[in-house]
């Protein structure tokens, strides 16, 4: 299985790991990754509120560049998958829009034909056979509660699995051999960007999400997005002076654990980058 | 026309379908928020209440959760809505009081349009610069420190290496914008 590779900027910078233990996983899974050249940002849900041609014409450079030498392209991050997913369907919705984009693309000598097929990667190895998984099972992580968390922009509008209680995440680590626990939560919001613009907001949602994992017995939250890593892991303490708790909750890829699973080095998986330290709660699968 | 000019916009085409449930009200995580809810915005768009929704800080608090979107019984896509009204609202020029989300996508679009690449560190420093430069120390130092131990800032800022394609892009890309 090859795919053109779209990491996204998170992935190249605060979410390092995330790149690092997908890398890892893959390698071992026989999934194919090449980083589509030279790729540009996504523009996220930025793009779209400041200039809707913007967000297409960005997603669109991706797109031609990766099926200039790939027919699917798997991505790890929601809000690029969003993009991307949203960006290819629109451009078939609107033939107004098709028609100004293929302008737009000629200006830079570029060609979008429409081929290419856009996955996240939790689909791309949740679709894997189970004995392809069960057999690389080296080390399960028998014993460990976790919470399995989704965000929004891969469940959401409609791409993959179910807009309010998607279930491919859970069933990939109770393959594993961990303990899923009920999570009402697991495709709420983490406030995305709000938690830069609007500290107080943003702040309320996490603190019902990581509650709700603590209160279901949770070690420790697995995720597939590094902006819902970032805004779960990394305002704990905030969190906690604020609102006089005592949340404690490592947030980690689920590559991640696949990895320690699969009997991988915690150190080619990244698990020290995490704000919030998983060591602890993983100490007997390290 | 506002509600004419809105229905012409890929994606604008589904506001008359809305029966006023408020669905997409009680799904939203911040309609708690808002000025006007979800349901009210279109309310207030059918009547032409241009300024009044331009000016709103509802469309400010949007985080594109999409959970309005998945549960509207009439299949409007209300995030969508949300991205038009935003994008027109900066288009026009209006800043709401509470601005920062409308600053915020900006100066992320602003680099992105320059470099091809997001800088985490440059968005944050021009987000902060252009809003409330005390933010750099009381918001953003604490949550730098925790990153930067654990090697999670990148040390030098990411670009694309065809320069000259990806400008040749952007430019005629904002051009249409302008058209």
């Amino acid at each position: 299985m090859s795919y053109a590779y779209y990491p996204g900027c998170s992935l190249h910078s605060s979410a390092k790991d995330y790149d690092q233990s997908i890398k890892a996983l893959c390698n071992i899974l026989g999934i194919q990754l090449q980083e589509i050249d030279d790729w540009n940002c996504c523009g996220a849900t930025a793009a779209p509120s400041v200039n809707p041609d913007l967000a297409l014409t960005l997603v669109l450079r991706n797109l031609a560049r990766a099926e200039a030498n790939h027919e699917k392209l798997v991505t790890a991050c929601n809000a690029c998958y969003l993009a991307l997913r949203r960006a290819k369907e629109r451009i078939d919705q609107y033939p107004q829009l098709k028609a100004k984009m293929e302008d737009n693309l000629e200006a830079a000598g570029l060609e979008y034909q429409g081929r290419v097929t856009v996955q996240h990667l939790l689909e791309v190895v949740a679709s894997l056979e189970p004995g392809v998984l069960a057999k690389q099972i080296k080390k399960p992580l028998t014993g460990l509660k976790v919470a399995c968390y989704y965000g929004c922009q891969l469940v959401r509008p409609r791409f993959y699995d179910d807009p309010e209680d998607p279930r491919s995440l859970d069933w990939l680590m109770e393959l594993t051999g961990a303990q899923v626990v009920p999570f009402r939560h697991k495709a709420k919001c983490c406030a995305a960007s709000l938690a830069t613009t609007k500290d107080m907001v943003a702040w309320k949602m996490i603190k019902d999400i990581l509650q709700d994992a603590q209160q279901e017995g949770a070690q420790l939250i697995v995720t597939i997005c590094p902006m819902c890593q970032m805004n779960l892991d990394a305002y704990q303490d905030r969190i906690n002076a604020r609102f006089n708790l005592n949340l404690e909750l490592p947030v980690v890829y689920f590559t991640q654990l696949l990895g320690l699973a699969f009997g991988l080095d915690s150190r080619n998986l990244g698990l020290d980058k995490p704000v919030v330290s998983p060591r602890r709660v993983l100490s007997s699968f390290l | 026309m506002f509600l004419e000019e809105l229905l012409a916009m890929p994606g604008g085409e589904a506001l008359l379908k809305c029966m006023q449930c408020g669905t997409c009200s009680g799904s939203c995580p911040t309609s708690y928020q808002m000025d006007f809810s979800p349901r009210r915005l279109i309310t207030m768009i059918k009547a032409g209440m241009k300024q009044e929704v331009l000016n709103s800080s509802a469309i400010w608090l949007c985080a594109s959760c999409y959970s309005c979107s998945v549960r509207c019984p009439r299949g409007i896509e209300f995030t969508e809505i949300m991205y038009l009204l935003k994008s027109m609202a900066i288009k026009e020029g209006i800043l709401p009081p509470k601005h920062d989300s409308s600053i915020f996508y900006q100066t992320f679009s602003e680099i992105v349009t320059e470099t091809g690449r997001m800088n985490e560190s440059k968005l944050i420093t021009n987000y902060a610069m252009k809003t409330d430069y005390t933010r750099l120390w009381k918001q953003f130092a604490p949550l730098g420190m925790k990153l930067m131990r654990r090697g999670r800032i990148a040390l030098f800022p990411a670009k694309i290496k065809n320069k000259a394609e990806f400008s040749a892009l952007m430019k005629k890309a904002l051009q249409g914008r302008e058209a």
